[in-house]
C-alpha cells in the first residue's frame, strides 16, 4: 500500500471556499465539507507522490508549521502512514480517489 | 428582523441555471412551467456572466447549466463554462444530449465542464423516443459517446413513472454499458406537466414494489462501480420529501427570463412574486426578497407541522405540491400521512391501483409554441 499511488478522482474537484471558509471536495450534485488534515491529504493526491512520500510530505509540514517542533513532538511516522492510508481507504471505497500502482513496478 | 433573518440564513451551495425552455423533447413529464419564456425574453451570455459573478460571491460552489436544452441557446455556452470554471465552480451540463457531438464536447471540456448529466426516457429506443416525442435515442448514445471520448464523467438521468419503470432492469443495464459513473432515477414529480398527466404517470404499488426489488439488487451487484440514486416515490412513502433541502436553504434556480426561484418550480405558486436578477442582485434576493423568506423557518407552518417532531426532517414538505394539489402553498404536503388533505394522495393512488379501465385519454406532451409567455 506505501509505495501505491493515489489520485483524485476526475469527476472531483477541491476547492478552499472563502465565504464558509472551509475546504471542500466538489463532485456531481454533491459537495463534501472537508477537515484540514483530510484536506491536506487530498491535495497531494495528483497521481505522482506514493502514499510513503505524501506522508514525508506531510510530515515536514507538521515540522515547520510548530516552530518549537523536535521530532519526538511529531507522530510516529508509521503511524501517521497507517491512519493516511485508512483514510485514502474510505475515499477509495466512497469513489472519490483512485489507487495506481508505482510505475516503477510496472 | 432583517439582521436576525440574515444570521441564520446560510448561502446557497447550488445553482441551476436554465439557460432556454426550448427542447427538441417533449417529454409529458417536464418540469418547465406551462407557460414558457420567450426566445427573445432569454438572458445573453453578458448577464448570465454577471450571475455567475454574483452566485460566487454568495456562496454557490456547484452552478448545474440546464433547460430546456442548454445547447439549444442561442448563445455562448462555453463563455459561461470558462467563466464559471474560473470563479472555482464545480459545472454540470444537463443535457438531452441533442446536438453534443465529440467536437462540442472537447470545446466545453477545454472550457472547464467537470460533468455531463444525459437523459435517458427509458433503456430501449422505441419506448424512449416515445416518451420524449421524439427520435432522440440514437443521439443520445452519440452524444454520451462522445462524454467518453473526451474523458469528462458521466451521469445518467432517468425519469422514471407508469409507462417505464417495468424496465427498470434495461434501464441499469444502459447505464452499465455505457460506463455511466452515476445514474440517477428521479420519480416524477407531478407539477406542471406531469401534473396534466399525472392519471397516465403514477406507477402502481405493485410496480414500486418491483422496481424496489430491482434496484436494490443492482446496488449490491454492482457496488461503488456506478453510484445509484432512487428514492420511493413521495406518493408511496407516509412522509414528504424535504424539497431543496427546505425553501431558499441550500440551492436556488435563476429561469431563463431571470427569475429568480428557490427551486426549478416554485414559479408555479400563485401570490409570490420573483425577482428578477435585472432588477436586483442575488445577493439582495437570496437573503431579503419576501419570496425567499416566505418558507424559511417554521412561522409559516400550519399547525400540523408546527406541532410534529418531523418538521426538522421534512420541513413540511414540498411547497410547490402543496399549492398544486391544495392551492394553498401554506398547507401541510399532502404527501404527509397526518396532512389534513392527505385524501388528495390517496384517491390519485387508488385510481392508479385499481384494475379498472384507465380512461383512454391521451398523454400530453409538453410543447414550447402552444405556451409562450
Amino acid at each position: 500500500m506505501s509505495s501505491t499511488i493515489p489520485k483524485l478522482a476526475p469527476k472531483g474537484r477541491l476547492k478552499y471556499d472563502k465565504v464558509r471558509g472551509n475546504h471542500l471536495l466538489l463532485l456531481p450534485e454533491k459537495v463534501v465539507v472537508l477537515n484540514d488534515s483530510a484536506a491536506s491529504i487530498l491535495t497531494l493526491c495528483d497521481g505522482k507522490d506514493s502514499v510513503h512520500t505524501i506522508t514525508e510530505k506531510l510530515r515536514s509540514s507538521l515540522q515547520l508549521k510548530s516552530s518549537q517542533a523536535t521530532t519526538n513532538g511529531l507522530p510516529d511516522f508509521q503511524k501517521m502512514e497507517e491512519d493516511i492510508t485508512n483514510f485514502l481507504k474510505e475515499m477509495v471505497d466512497q469513489g472519490w480517489v483512485v489507487m495506481q500502482y508505482d510505475r516503477a513496478q510496472e | 428582523m432583517i439582521e436576525h433573518k440574515n444570521n441564520r440564513v446560510q448561502p446557497p451551495y447550488s445553482l441551476l441555471a436554465e439557460l432556454t425552455h426550448r427542447c427538441p423533447l417533449h417529454c409529458p413529464y417536464c418540469s418547465n412551467p406551462l407557460e414558457m419564456t420567450l426566445k427573445d425574453h432569454e438572458l445573453k451570455t453578458e448577464e448570465w456572466c454577471r450571475v455567475l459573478t454574483q452566485a460566487a460571491d454568495l456562496g454557490v460552489v456547484e452552478v448545474h447549466f440546464s433547460g430546456g436544452e442548454p445547447l439549444l441557446w442561442g448563445e455562448d455556452l462555453e463563455a459561461l463554462i470558462h467563466h464559471a470554471t474560473r470563479l472555482e465552480m464545480y459545472t454540470n451540463l444537463i443535457t438531452s444530449g441533442i446536438g453534443l457531438t465529440t467536437e462540442k464536447a472537447l470545446r466545453l471540456k477545454d472550457a472547464g465542464l467537470a460533468n455531463v448529466q444525459v437523459s435517458f426516457q427509458a433503456g430501449d429506443a422505441k419506448l424512449s423516443d416515445q416518451i420524449g416525442g421524439f427520435k432522440a435515442f440514437d443521439q443520445k448514445r452519440k452524444a454520451v459517446q462522445a462524454v467518453k471520448e473526451v474523458g469528462m464523467h458521466l451521469s445518467l438521468n432517468v425519469v422514471l413513472h407508469r409507462l417505464n419503470i417495468d424496465s427498470l432492469d434495461e434501464i441499469i443495464t444502459l447505464a452499465e454499458e455505457l460506463e455511466a459513473g452515476r445514474l440517477e432515477l428521479a420519480n416524477t414529480q407531478y407539477y406542471n406537466w406531469a401534473l396534466l398527466n399525472r392519471e397516465k404517470l403514477l406507477p402502481s404499488r405493485e410496480q414500486i414494489e418491483q422496481a424496489s426489488k430491482i434496484y436494490e439488487e443492482a446496488i449490491s451487484r454492482i457496488g461503488n462501480k456506478m453510484e445509484i440514486i432512487w428514492v420511493i416515490p413521495d406518493y408511496y412513502a407516509s412522509t414528504p420529501k424535504p424539497c431543496m433541502g427546505g425553501w431558499g436553504a441550500v440551492a436556488l434556480t435563476v429561469a431563463p427570463n431571470g427569475d429568480v426561484l428557490p427551486c426549478p418550480t416554485a414559479g408555479m405558486i400563485e401570490g409570490i412574486s420573483f425577482e428578477n436578477i435585472q432588477k436586483s442582485s442575488l445577493n439582495q434576493i437570496w437573503y431579503e426578497s419576501t419570496s425567499f423568506n416566505a418558507f424559511r423557518g417554521e412561522v409559516w407552518m400550519p399547525e400540523t407541522c408546527r406541532s410534529c417532531d418531523l418538521r426538522h426532517e421534512d420541513g413540511g414538505g414540498c411547497r410547490c405540491q402543496a399549492f398544486a394539489l391544495t392551492g394553498d402553498a401554506t398547507a401541510t404536503d399532502p404527501a404527509c400521512h397526518m396532512a389534513p388533505e392527505h385524501s388528495i394522495i390517496e384517491k390519485a393512488v387508488q385510481n392508479a391501483n385499481s384494475s379498472s379501465e384507465k380512461p383512454s385519454s391521451p398523454v400530453i406532451y409538453r410543447n414550447y409554441l402552444q405556451h409562450l409567455k
